[in-house]
């Protein structure tokens, strides 16, 4: 609709027929005194019709009767005749009044809360603190204090960094922000081991600070000091102590068995897909024609939720897929063990290792079953630190 | 005597075409735009003299327009301008009888 459409629809006008012999007399007089007339059309010799505005309507009168012509009304379009015609309908009127008190009224109170930025911490854990400080489903939203809920909650939460409540509309969103942990600082002063990570055979020993306890094709456990950060002064008679630091490349071996299944399963769609509808409203679930169980055995499920004013709507969509098994070879089995173990393997070893040999092997336990076993050599930096408490009275 | 009658119309005019105005504004002369042969639009036109759907008849200054066509409608008309469509097939120009 385009504007001066839309402004006629709102001011209302009428479709007319004027009749009579001196229609163009009329359109003319029309014209000269501003009446505007559109959409003007012949539709007999003798008949035009034509729309005109309900207030130049008023005017006609005289022009028609001086130029000998008759007018009737046939239509009457826009929203004053919409209005009156509803006019007479008070209960309808009176639907529609408690409607929009509804609607305003509804949009006073929290319908529903929404975290956002949460991590690591839970959403209920959120939400349980800032219920207890006060905010609740259900309350007005102008008695939300924004500052006082933001102090409280981040005084019951220590993990978060910032908070903020924000009122959109109905709906509450909390924005947070989780605090970064702050990684155990040593400080160059204090007194600290270098200990073995793991059990390994030393093959060479870079020492930075400290004196070196074990030498090189050295065996060592978990555990063991390797540099210790005391050291002796002998001509003050008493120790010194401090950080100690090296990089101790050691070989460590590792032996990893896992079993893994030979029958691999692929799942397949099978077309059919069903979806169920639930409705959620003041906590509530109501599920629309459906017992809230699965229609099929084997199935994908995705879910769909939208909400408005607190009043949720969930489109639960199930597509039915069928299993399918299927036997692998010993020797892919193996492989595909083999590389699932290493990239685990990866993971455990320290950084900027150094894979020196590996070797795979399998046993066949039953038909559907092999456990596979890796034997590892990595060449890794097995330094670790570790604080010491300086012993009393020295130093 | 009518020599100098022209000469004396003529002036106006003189300025118009060396002041570079156009003459429609200067003396009520009808403007014409055309939509290919779907829509027209008339500036300074006098009266509708006669409307039929395929016919419509307008006066203008000094002139007498006359359209030919199908389901002419006129969709707009004000004490100016004047916007009529439908299948325009032809366009006389006469001279008005007064």
């Amino acid at each position: 609709m385009s504007v001066p459409a839309l402004i006629s629809y709102f001011r209302g006008y009428l479709t007319i027929t004027v009749t009579g012999r001196f229609c163009e007399r009329f359109i003319n007089v029309c014209a000269g005194r501003k009446i505007l007339l559109w959409d003007i059309k012949k539709i007999s010799p003798y008949s035009v019709r034509c729309k005109i505005s309900v207030s130049a309507f008023k005017k006609l009168a005289s022009i028609a009767y001086h130029t000998g012509v008759a007018v009737h009304i046939n239509i009457k379009h826009g929203f004053p005749f919409f209005l009156r015609k509803y006019k007479k309908r008070k209960i309808a009127l009176f639907g529609a009044l408690i409607f929009l008190i509804a609607v305003i009224a509804a949009n006073q109170f929290v319908w529903d809360i929404e975290v956002r930025g949460n991590y690591k911490i839970p959403e209920e854990k959120i939400i349980t603190a800032l219920n207890e400080s006060g905010l609740k489903i259900g309350m007005p939203i102008s008695r939300i204090d924004q500052q006082e809920l933001k102090k409280d909650a981040l005084l019951k939460i220590p993990e978060l960094a910032w908070l903020w409540v924000e009122k959109k509309g109905s709906k509450v969103i909390v924005d947070v922000r989780e605090k970064i942990e702050v990684p155990e600082m040593f400080s160059p002063s204090d007194y600290c081991n270098i200990v073995a990570s793991k059990d390994a055979i030393i093959e060479n020993m870079t020492v930075k600070n400290g004196v070196p306890v074990v030498e090189k094709g050295e065996t060592v456990l978990a555990g063991t000091v390797l540099v210790t950060g005391k050291i002796p002064v002998p001509a003050k008679m008493l120790d010194r102590y401090v950080r100690a630091d090296a990089e101790i490349l050691a070989r460590v071996w590792y032996d990893r068995r896992e079993v893994f299944s030979k029958i691999s399963t692929t799942r397949h769609e099978t077309g059919n897909t069903k979806n169920h509808y639930t409705l959620h409203f003041l906590g509530k679930d109501i599920p629309l024609f459906h017992k809230n169980k699965s229609p099929y055995k084997e199935f994908d499920v995705t879910e769909k939720r939208y909400t408005l004013f607190g009043l949720g709507f969930t489109k639960k969509s199930y597509e039915e897929i069928t299993l399918q098994e299927e036997f692998l070879s010993d020797g892919s089995v193996a492989d595909f063990g083999a590389a699932q173990i290493m990239q685990k393997l990866e993971e455990e070893v320290a950084p900027n290792s150094t894979l020196k040999s590996s070797e795979v092997s399998y046993t066949v336990l039953n038909d559907s079953t092999i456990e596979v076993c890796v034997k590892a050599e990595y060449l890794e930096n097995i330094a670790i630190a570790q604080k010491e408490e300086v012993p009393e009275g020295l130093n | 005597m009518k020599r100098r009658k022209t000469a004396k119309h003529n002036i106006p005019k003189k300025i118009a075409k060396t002041l570079d105005i156009p003459e429609d504004i200067l003396f009520d002369i009808p403007r014409i735009t055309m939509m290919s042969n779907r829509e027209l639009r008339i500036e300074n036109y006098k009266s509708i003299l006669e409307y039929e759907s395929d016919k419509i008849s307008l006066s203008a200054k000094e002139m007498m327009i006359e359209l030919h066509g199908a389901d002419l409608d006129i969709t707009i008309i004000t004490d100016e301008e004047i916007c009529i469509t439908g299948y325009i097939v032809s366009i006389e120009f006469s001279k008005l009888r007064s």
